[in-house]
């Protein structure tokens, strides 16, 4: 199978069926990383599509020094970054409006989900995002330091943290959850480490 | 657990699950964990938090989530490896526009100052100008010299080109975009009054000029005074270049009592629109990407659309200011007043006794009414006033009176003793 660099620099050379690979590819696993963070789908829809115009758009400013799947969510995160800010933005004035709206992202299991939700927005927003870079994402250590630009015994250890803080939250058992959960990302989250706006 | 009993860190553990570890060093890890129950129930707790955690399913995204936009993709596909502005080309062609910018900046100013001696000299021969003209002639000789490089060609072409550029807008009819670009623009009028000895021959002569020099007629107004000439306001707009050649041909009408002209710069303006112009356009283009290849909600479909209509109507106005300052470049406005020369017309035949009688009575009626008018118009304009004071001066008056009229006379004393 022809790696993600290669088919890169195969569309940097004007192939489009190149493109259209590297999207079947990318096209679910980025929109599940938009999903899993905010309660909008058709936002979710959007920001992949928008990760993909910024991809285009800067084919030429590509260089394969490292992972293309490192470039790819490097873009998303910065998006995702902007798309909070202007949703805090917005949040005095559509508060209302924005929670008739939410909608939670489903799962096969939506009571397990919902704990799940819970219990990942109770971690510290950096070690959140790095756990779920790597147990959604399955991004590397590195990989995941690449793109918070962060060192990777940082990223060890709080993914480390993280997990241990996980486990005395998953020690009980989850009971039902009845109420609506709020998203993993409070609308006021800051913006993370190296994470400007695209 | 510490270091001490465990030459295991806690973290090594998640590492080797996760397989970040080297391969020497998982090896370690394995047989540690093996013999380790600590570490084994470590390792069984984080991978349950790792099961746990993939039980979060999200859907499969939409059928709409498609690859963004075709015209993107070829416009994004080109194999340049550079980013546009480090090219070469668009290097060198950004600095030999700063080079003619910076030259064409320094001629304009240097024209400014110069503009009317150039304008003097430029059509004059030396030879046969005045004092005044061959010194203003001198001037223009050492500024030439010093603008020409020492290898430069014959002495003067360059100069009267140069000069001829920056005097006067080119003499063709219309303004090209070329000339707007290269040449000032300047607005040109003029003023004329003229008195005619032959109105009605004047007038038809006026029709025939403005033909000739393939003008036309911005307005007319006659006005008859009496006892005065009839009067003519013409508004001329010729082509620039004809503006010279008009002038002379209305002098020949009449007699010339004023004459003016006047030139308005307007390059700045007319740059300062262009640029403004073309932003809009960009704008508009913009917009138009926007609503055509971005999917969004319905209010900022509207938005986007009124956006593009206010913009579509900036740039329908300033496209007219700019035909229009154009015009106002292309075609010299001239006001032209043309005055009869009045004679008063010589009565031969006296009136008749009748009629003079007539007329005297006329205006001895007119007299007689026109005094009575006046009388009343006086009594009722003084009257308040002078009633006022006699009121205020009756009762005063009045008293004085008495009391002189009670006290005894010299005679009527000289009798009582």
């Amino acid at each position: 199978m022809t790696s993600d660099e290669a088919l890169m620099l195969e569309f940097q050379r004007g192939s489009r069926p190149a493109l259209d690979e590297l999207f079947s590819r990318y096209r679910g696993p980025l929109y599940g990383f938009f999903r899993r963070r905010l309660d909008n789908k058709e936002r979710a829809e959007d920001l992949t599509q928008e990760t993909f115009l910024v991809v285009i758009r800067s084919t030429s400013r590509y260089e394969a020094l490292s992972l293309f799947r490192t470039y790819l969510y490097g873009i998303a995160l910065k998006l995702l970054a902007a798309e909070r800010r202007k949703q805090f933005r917005g949040s005095s004035a559509e508060s209302v409006s924005v929670e008739s709206l939410s909608e939670p992202a489903v799962s096969q299991n939506p009571d397990a989900a919902l704990w799940i939700r819970q219990a990942l927005g109770k971690l510290d927003e950096s070690e959140r995002e790095i756990l779920m870079l790597r147990e959604y994402e399955q991004l590397s250590y590195a990989e995941i330091a690449d793109v918070l630009q962060i060192a990777v015994n940082t990223v060890r250890s709080k993914l480390f943290r993280s997990r241990l803080a996980l486990r005395s939250q998953l020690e009980p058992q989850p009971k039902p959850v009845h109420d609506i959960a709020s998203p993993i990302t409070p609308a006021h989250t800051t913006a993370l480490p190296g994470t400007s706006e695209a | 657990m510490n270091t001490s009993t465990h030459p295991i860190e806690q973290e090594e553990v998640m590492a080797y699950l996760d397989g970040e570890l080297w391969e020497e060093r998982a090896t370690v890890v394995a047989a540690h964990l093996d013999s380790c129950d600590e570490c084994q129930k470590l390792a069984s707790d984080l991978k349950n938090v790792s099961r746990s955690l993939q039980t979060w399913h999200v859907e499969s995204p939409g059928a709409e989530l498609f690859l963004p936009v075709a015209s993107e993709v070829g416009r994004a596909s080109v194999p340049a490896r550079r980013p546009w502005f480090e090219s070469d080309l668009i290097s060198w062609s950004a600095a030999a526009a700063a080079c003619l910018i910076i030259v064409v900046g320094t001629l304009r100013l240097i024209g400014t100052n110069a503009n009317t001696i150039f304008s003097q000299v430029d059509t004059r021969d030396p030879a046969t100008a005045s004092p005044q003209q061959s010194k203003q002639f001198d001037r223009l000789e050492q500024f030439s010299k010093l603008q020409q490089p020492p290898s430069a060609g014959p002495r003067g072409d360059a100069n009267r080109k140069v000069s001829a550029a920056l005097v006067a807008p080119a003499a063709t009819p219309s303004v090209s975009e070329e000339a707007q670009a290269s040449a000032p623009m300047i607005v040109r009028t003029a003023a004329m009054e003229l008195t005619v000895q032959d109105f009605d021959k004047a007038r038809s002569h006026l029709d025939e000029i403005l033909a000739r020099h393939r003008g036309y007629l911005g307005g007319l107004q006659i006005s008859t005074p009496s006892n005065h000439g009839r009067v003519l306001n013409g508004v001329l707009r010729v082509p620039v270049g004809q503006m010279d050649k008009a002038l002379i041909d209305l002098k020949s009408l009449g007699r010339v009592d004023s004459e003016s002209q006047n030139g308005e710069e307007v390059t700045a303006q007319y740059v300062d629109l262009q640029a403004r112009l073309t932003n809009a356009r960009n704008t508009e283009r913009r917009l138009t990407d926007v609503l055509e290849q971005r999917t969004g909600k319905l209010s900022d479909v509207l938005e986007v659309e009124n956006e593009i209509a206010r913009v579509r109507g900036e740039i329908e106005r300033m496209e007219g200011e700019r035909k229009s300052m154009a015009t106002q470049v292309s075609f010299a406005t001239l006001n032209v007043t043309l005055t009869e020369d009045y004679k008063p017309k010589l009565q031969t035949v006296p009136p008749t006794t009748f009629r003079q009688f007539r007329n005297s009575a006329v205006e001895g009626y007119q007299t007689m009414a026109g005094g009575v008018i006046a009388l009343v118009n006086a009594a009722l304009y003084y009257g308040p006033t002078i009633l006022l004071w006699a009121a205020l001066a009756f009762f005063p008056l009045r008293s004085v009176w008495r009391r002189v009229a009670a006290r005894p006379s010299d005679t009527q004393r000289v009798a009582a003793s």
